[in-house]
């Protein structure tokens, strides 16, 4: 089928332009191509679309990106992946949800065309300038799937004047540091901290939890991928969740357990709280000059951590190609390009783009001038580069059931975080359901 | 002459559907078909499905496993917690609805001025999409948007968290369920009431009933066949109450507000464990059919009987 409409192609441009002919380097072969897209409404995708027309003159191929809000987009994606409909060519995935993408055969790896000289370009791809980490994010065992457009992390946002006002010196650095700040900082009016309490998934409350775990020398697995007992109730990790619940309880705004990084991002950006552990991308919307209250106060530092050290989040989202595309060939130009330095630069000139993979975009003077936000507390470009090097490529562990586990964890978080159980007791309880679900899923005898 | 032939055609009509006695069967097959196809394969289909362990999360072949996933079940606390709060969801807001709409379609029923806007007022919430009811409700609820708490506040009463607690999330829930559907009572009593013979008011009144005795006396009796039709409705429409917890909620928190369809929706399109989800939605339903069974049973067979006479 592709071949014959290829040659069709052929044919109608050799009969209409008489000398042209499709070579197999030639950027236009896919000519009249549709791929179609789909993914949530993050930044990057938003001013992507703006350059689409930009692809389209390059090459004729037209390229439909359908966006939804995240949680809807990542359940789309899978139901449509499963079911093989074949309705997308290209998909967003975040790096934690690539597994079960990898294992179940979803995808076309993007290795599969590097280096085919007909449709790659070494000049434009530049792989070696991607973040080691979210490269890696976009690959599962050994095998690149899917190239990074966007590299997140969390960091520390507060309001220099409060924290002056409280006498505090410096942003905390470790939990203990961070709730003595919480606890001199907070007055009735202004709540302490913002952090996300829903959903109960990665996409929530646990995408701050394993900060406070990982940072106290908690983890999920005894030795993640060897040896698969959940050891989620160690005392570390009862100390990791009774620092959050006190911070929660103590110190963030009423309800707080339903906030979500909407509700975190209005917060920060309208000055109802003193500070915020939220991610590092969402910058662009806290400091927005159209919205933001705060936007000439704002202190930027790597989240603060326990014995382990600071941990902050880490994710990266990548473009990948779907394995019923019927284009993959030209899904992987249009990846290539997506992806590529000159597109990224455009992004993040054209919206609110800061969270790019690339080293070289970091470095561009363009993208210096419009992000390196510094109001007298430190440059925010650093504070987001110095907890990239922290947070751990592995901040989810690498396996497709790690949704369960993820959201039985947000959920005993949740529990505790209302009262409804102490830490222990969640942490105990979901300890034996995860070891359950492990052994569900064939993971643990 | 079209004045004359209308009574022709009506006299073919009858001829050709008297002879052909069976012909009924030609017009009810499309609609077998579509009811087939789009009811009946699904769920031959779930059955099916939730007697595998089809789940995306492994890559162990899928194999035939008979009841097993049904056994799985009834230990795991996460369905039996949802079957819990799907009762609570289900049949909490029912007596209130039922109440509510009493009253409004007695209210609707009254010959006062300006009724007729009155009434378009109290069925506007039958025009919100549950998506939009709920985020309303969900502003609302809110400490930070005010709402609810700041008029609490006016009359001396600190709000509790509405969504923040396992309790007052399921109150939250249930209010938001109560403003929605109880116009669509309220429309079921009132056009129920407007066929009511009058002269059975007319009789009642010459015999001296007060008005509260026609109420209870005429009303009240007359009512019992929608309210049962009502109730029918209401609990099957209930599962409807999905996209409101979706918004208000999503289940949370800790799964307090979490009910059997949704957490059926969890396991099969954020766990992918297809298997799985297909039973405990099967099983919700099995429930839902053995309440609603007899109800449903009493009622076609009254419509049933008034057919025949």
């Amino acid at each position: 089928m592709k071949t014959l409409s290829k040659f069709l192609l052929a044919a109608l441009a050799a009969s209409t332009a008489g000398t042209a002919y499709a070579a197999d380097n030639d950027p236009k072969r896919f000519a009249g191509t549709t791929l179609d897209m789909l993914y949530a409404e993050i930044s990057f995708i938003p001013g992507l679309k703006m350059l689409l027309p930009e692809f389209e003159a390059k090459t004729g191929i037209k390229v439909n990106i359908e966006t939804m809000a995240e949680a809807a987009a990542v359940q789309k994606a899978q139901v449509e992946a499963a079911t093989g409909t074949g309705a997308y060519d290209l998909f967003g995935i975040q790096s934690g949800n690539l597994p079960l993408y990898a294992q179940n055969g979803w995808l076309k790896p993007v290795k599969d065309f590097i280096g085919d000289a007909s449709i790659s370009d070494p000049a434009q791809l530049q792989i070696d300038d991607f973040i080691p980490s979210t490269l890696k994010g976009m690959a599962y065992q050994d095998t690149q799937y899917c190239l990074p457009f966007f590299a997140a992390t969390t960091i520390l946002y507060y309001q220099m004047d409060k924290f002056k006002a409280a006498g505090i010196e410096s942003a905390p650095k470790t939990f203990d540091e961070l709730l003595d700040a919480a606890s001199k900082v907070n007055t009735a009016s202004l709540p302490a901290i913002a952090v996300r309490g829903a959903p109960a998934t990665t996409a929530g409350n646990i995408w701050i939890f394993n900060t406070f775990l990982y940072g106290s020398g908690g983890k999920y697995f005894k030795d993640f991928p060897n040896d698969l007992t959940p050891v989620v109730n160690s005392p570390e990790a009862v100390k990791a969740l009774e620092t959050y619940v006190k911070l929660k309880q103590s110190y963030a705004p009423k309800g707080a357990v339903n906030f979500t990084f909407d509700d975190v991002v209005t917060a920060m950006q309208q000055g109802t709280v003193a500070m915020a552990i939220e991610g590092a991308p969402l910058a662009g919307r806290i400091l927005d000059p159209k919205q933001s209250k705060v936007a000439n106060n704002l202190g930027f530092a790597v989240v603060p951590g326990g014995a382990a050290g600071p941990k902050p989040a880490f994710a990266s989202h990548g473009l990948c190609i779907s394995k019923d595309s019927d284009n993959p060939e030209a899904a992987y130009m249009f990846l290539e390009w997506a992806t590529s330095f000159d597109t990224m630069v455009k992004v993040s000139q054209n919206s609110q783009y800061l969270a790019t993979p690339r080293n070289s975009v970091w470095t561009n003077k363009d993208f210096r001038a419009k992000y390196d936000f510094n109001f007298g507390g430190g440059s925010f470009l650093e504070a987001y580069q110095a907890s990239l090097a922290d947070a751990p490529s592995d901040y989810y562990p690498a396996f497709p059931a790690w949704t369960v586990v993820s959201n039985r964890m947000g959920q005993a978080v949740q529990a505790a975080e209302i009262g409804q159980a102490t830490p222990q007791a969640a942490l105990d309880q979901a300890n034996a359901d995860i070891t359950n679900i492990m052994k569900q899923e064939g993971l643990l005898k | 002459m079209a004045a004359a032939s209308m009574p022709d055609t009506m006299a073919l009509v009858r001829l050709s559907y008297r002879r052909s006695n069976s012909g009924y069967k030609r017009f009810v097959i499309p609609a077998m078909f579509v009811i087939a196809v789009l009811t009946i394969v699904p769920i031959l289909m779930t059955v099916a499905l939730s007697m595998t362990s089809l789940s995306y999360l492994n890559t162990r072949p899928t194999a035939f496993i008979g009841m097993e996933n049904y056994v799985e079940l009834f230990r795991d606390q996460r369905f039996l917690n949802s079957l819990w709060q799907s009762a609570i969801l289900i049949f909490g807001p029912l007596p209130f609805q039922l109440l509510f709409g009493f009253f409004l379609a007695l209210t609707m029923n009254e010959r006062l001025p300006g009724m007729g806007w009155l009434r378009l007022i109290f069925i506007i919430p039958m025009f919100f999409p549950p998506i939009v009811m709920g985020l309303m409700w969900k502003v609302m609820f809110t400490p930070q948007l005010g709402g609810i708490n700041y008029y609490l506040s006016l009359i001396g009463i600190q709000g509790p968290l509405w969504l923040g607690e396992p309790f007052y999330a399921l109150i939250s829930i249930c209010i938001a369920a109560i403003w929605g559907w109880t116009p669509f009572v309220a429309v079921m009593f009132y056009t129920a009431m407007q066929t009511f013979p009058k002269d059975l008011y007319e009789a009642s009144r010459i015999d001296g009933a007060t008005w509260s005795q026609q109420l209870r006396f005429v009303t009240l009796p007359l009512l019992r066949e929608t309210a049962l039709v009502v109730i029918v409705f209401r609990i099957m429409e209930a599962l409807a109450i999905f996209p409101i917890i979706f918004v208000m909620t999503s289940g949370g928190p800790a799964g307090s507000t979490e009910t059997a369809n949704y957490y059926a929706y969890t396991a099969g399109f954020q766990f992918l464990k297809v298997g799985y989800a297909s039973s405990i939605i099967l099983t919700f339903l099995a429930m839902l059919f053995i309440i609603l069974g007899p109800a449903t049973r009493m009622l076609l067979r009254k419509v049933g009987a008034e057919g025949e006479r």
